[in-house]
């Protein structure tokens, strides 16, 4: 390939931790963020767990530099960007092309939830400051403005694997010239409509969820945000950043089998792994650990399960989903997984899959239950899937 | 490297969907909002599913597969959607019944069709596309932000064909918030007085415009030559020195433009980031004031400057202000929302 995309920032707020180090170390202990809604006002709080960012509005305000009535994915999604932004403490005064580009699936849902009951009853009420970040664009629009990003900005929104796809924009954004840095990933908040929305579909885990366990029974809904600063690899070497690792591959691919399940075979997944592969110079035998989407639904872990299968044989690498720590964070997964894969690399460490007990019986191997430390992780895959057949796998590479 | 655009399809409030109509005058109403000429959908899905699909997944999937069968293309190499709203209509159908029954009693099917990515999902599905798809919903540079992802994909791929849209719905309860916060109009307004009387607001719309776009000239509409964003310019002459830089490096002036397509739409606050900017002795073209406002209603402009480009011709009611009676050899599609994303486009005859 051409110029590489070097990564050089991470930041991350999820239930297991305010930036990256408590995530990394709750990773480490063991300490999963699922439980019962303490700041979501839903009247299933005891019907369904979350995995819920421990802080209010306001805290969370005062803790990123945003402003307490801004949606709350906003909130999470200033907060792990400024730390990912000084984690790669970018050259001041340095002439650089910086790209924003985002990713979140419901917008600024949770503060529409409170404006809109008001307005259907009389539409002259109803606060406007809660409906105006309503779009998932103005949620990335306001946080830009206040990271003073301004060469482009942009949000995807493919439901599940939204923030993966930032990252591969931000990539050929990179690589055709068009910018010099790009902060990439996404933030979703916990909204009353998304709970209610994977109850209907019955794919809601009234327990911990089991992501691959033969008896798992659907998944755990959590917020947060997750990103990464994507650097070109000559302006890292000429500024002397530290490289973390390398975005080597990536590839987006359509299920195109169903609204919102996987086909049996995992079609799309095993395509974009495939082709993410190949953009990578990789063979299978390459990966060291694969960050699975592992959402703990029977359709999603079998699908996945499937096309890991075929494209790795009976040589399945380290395999592990953080879900059952993070719950499914959405638009936001993609972002926090890729923090994941590349504290993974840095640290050469692997994630357990927390409540696994038995195998599916379809598929040959056990994801890893333990935590494992030293270990040489190389290269990491790391898959995002979603609703609407979206699929996306991103390679992350030490060297 | 070279683009064209091979296919086109638009849905908007006037006859743009079909070439045998093409721009025929629609009888002129003072309206808030334009209502979409919505084609018969039953040539593009199947009965059952027209049922199931909201407006902006039907407008979708048949401009989508419109331009597909305009550009003889079977399935494409890529999908790439802009949208800004994405499906609001279900979205409102699931939480207006979330919050009137308390989070009870609830069925999917709203849910369902309410992610952003459901109009793209939907298309890939139908089709059976199991290529790179794409959605992106940033306000009104949801379309640009596909239209560039796809010069992306083609510098990578050149061989490829890909399906890039810029799709949008309007209900009620949007336009009743814009109307609120000022960005459309109470008052009804007609069309052809418009851009005379801008005020506060715009009239809205909906629509669905799609295109091909690959590397291959063979009977394209025409090329896009290049595509230049930017954001948030400090002043008009920011804005003017981007546009003559832009154009400087096509070997282009303002002057030597056959012609410049604007998102004017009577919105005093809007139409003046052009006029500040725009000389006299340029021809003008404007969409807003036919199709209404609305995020993506600049794909239309693209599909517009294409036709054009391809020897269409312009109805003088689009034409805002003539200046030369030129057959257009290049169009400048210049789009800006609320004067933060800026996106230039240049097309040129093949």
């Amino acid at each position: 390939m051409n110029s590489r995309i070097c990564i050089c920032g991470l930041g991350a707020v999820t239930a297991i931790g305010r930036n990256v180090s408590e995530n990394l170390a709750s990773l480490r202990s063991g300490k999963a963020g699922v439980g019962t809604a303490r700041i979501l006002e839903t009247v299933h709080r005891n019907d369904w767990p979350v995995a819920e960012v421990s802080y209010s509005n306001e805290e969370l305000a005062a803790m990123s530099g945003g402003q307490a009535h801004w949606p709350r994915t906003a909130l999470l999604s200033m907060l792990a960007a400024r730390e990912a932004l000084d984690h790669a403490a970018l050259p001041a005064g340095e002439k650089m092309r910086t790209g924003f580009i985002s990713a979140n699936s419901v917008g600024g849902m949770e503060r529409t939830e409170y404006f809109y009951p008001a307005f259907k009853a009389d539409q002259t009420q109803g606060a406007t400051k809660d409906i105006v970040n309503h779009e998932c664009g103005a949620v990335t629009e306001i946080v830009a403005d206040a990271l003073q990003i301004h060469d482009f900005i942009t949000t995807v929104s493919t439901a599940c694997s939204s923030s993966a796809n930032s990252l591969m924009l931000g990539a050929r954004m990179i690589k055709q010239g068009r910018l010099d840095v790009v902060v990439a990933g996404g933030a979703d908040a916990l909204s009353r409509f998304t709970l209610n929305g994977f109850s209907t579909l019955q794919i809601l885990d009234k327990n911990h969820c089991t992501p691959f366990d033969a008896n798992r029974k659907g998944l755990n809904l959590g917020e947060g945000a997750g990103y990464v600063v994507l650097v070109r690899e000559e302006l890292a070497v000429q500024w002397g950043l530290k490289v973390y690792g390398y975005l080597s591959g990536y590839a987006n691919a359509n299920d195109a089998y169903h609204q919102t399940a996987s086909s049996p075979e995992g079609k799309g997944n095993l395509l974009a792994m495939t082709t993410a592969l190949q953009m990578s110079g990789l063979q299978p035998g390459d990966i060291q650990y694969i960050n699975a989407h592992g959402t703990g639904t029977a359709n999603n872990d079998l699908s996945e399960g499937t096309a890991v299968m075929q494209l790795f044989g009976d040589q399945v690498p380290m395999l592990s989903s953080t879900k059952a720590f993070t719950g499914h964070t959405l638009g936001a997964c993609g972002g926090v997984e890729a923090v994941y894969a590349m504290l993974a690399i840095e640290h050469g460490v692997v994630y357990p899959n927390l409540n696994f007990t038995e195998r599916i019986p379809e598929l040959s191997f056990d994801p890893v239950t333990e935590l494992k430390e030293g270990q040489d992780i190389r290269h990491v895959l790391s898959n995002s899937f979603g609703f609407g057949g979206n699929c996306s796998a991103l390679v992350f590479s030490k060297s | 490297m070279a683009v064209y655009i091979k296919g086109i399809a638009s849905i908007t409030a006037q006859h743009t969907f079909n070439q045998d109509n093409w721009l025929q005058p629609v009888p002129e109403t003072a309206l808030t909002c334009m209502p979409t000429i919505e084609p018969d959908y039953k040539a593009f899905i199947a009965p059952m599913q027209i049922r199931r699909m909201s407006k902006v997944v039907k407008m979708g999937v048949a401009a989508a597969s419109k331009a597909l069968e305009d550009a003889h293309i079977a399935l494409p190499d890529a999908i790439t959607i802009g949208t800004a709203y994405g499906c609001l209509n279900d979205t409102e159908v699931f939480l207006s019944r979330m919050l009137d029954q308390q989070e009870e009693m609830l069925t999917p099917t709203a849910f369902i069709q309410s992610t952003h990515n459901t109009i793209a999902g939907q298309i890939a599905l139908l089709m059976g596309c199991n290529a790179h798809n794409l959605t992106y919903v940033q306000r009104g540079f949801s379309f640009e932000t596909a239209l560039l992802e796809s010069l992306l994909l083609l510098a990578e791929n050149p061989d490829h064909y890909i399906l890039c849209g810029g799709i949008d719905e309007m209900t009620p309860t949007v336009q009743a918030i814009l109307q609120r916060v000022g960005a459309y109009r109470t008052e009804p307004a007609l069309p052809s007085q418009l851009l005379q009387q801008p005020l506060q607001g715009a009239i809205a719309g909906d629509g669905a415009s799609c295109m091909i776009l690959a590397g291959d000239a063979r009977g394209a509409y025409a090329e896009i030559a290049g595509l230049h964003t930017f954001n948030k310019p400090a002043s008009a002459d920011v804005t003017l020195a981007q546009i003559h830089t832009f154009l400087e490096q096509h070997g282009l002036t303002l002057e030597d433009v056959d012609g410049i397509v604007i998102g004017v739409n009577g919105d005093e606050r809007n139409d003046s980031v052009y006029h500040d900017v725009l000389p006299e002795g340029v021809t003008i073209i404007g969409y807003k004031h036919l199709t209404g406002e609305y995020p993506t209603a600049s794909a239309f402009g693209t599909v517009l400057a294409a036709q054009l480009l391809k020897g269409a011709v312009l109805p003088a009611e689009w034409c805002l202000h003539k200046a030369h009676d030129r057959q257009p050899q290049n169009l400048l599609v210049w789009h800006h929302y609320k004067n933060y994303y800026h996106t230039l486009t240049l097309l040129k005859a093949c």
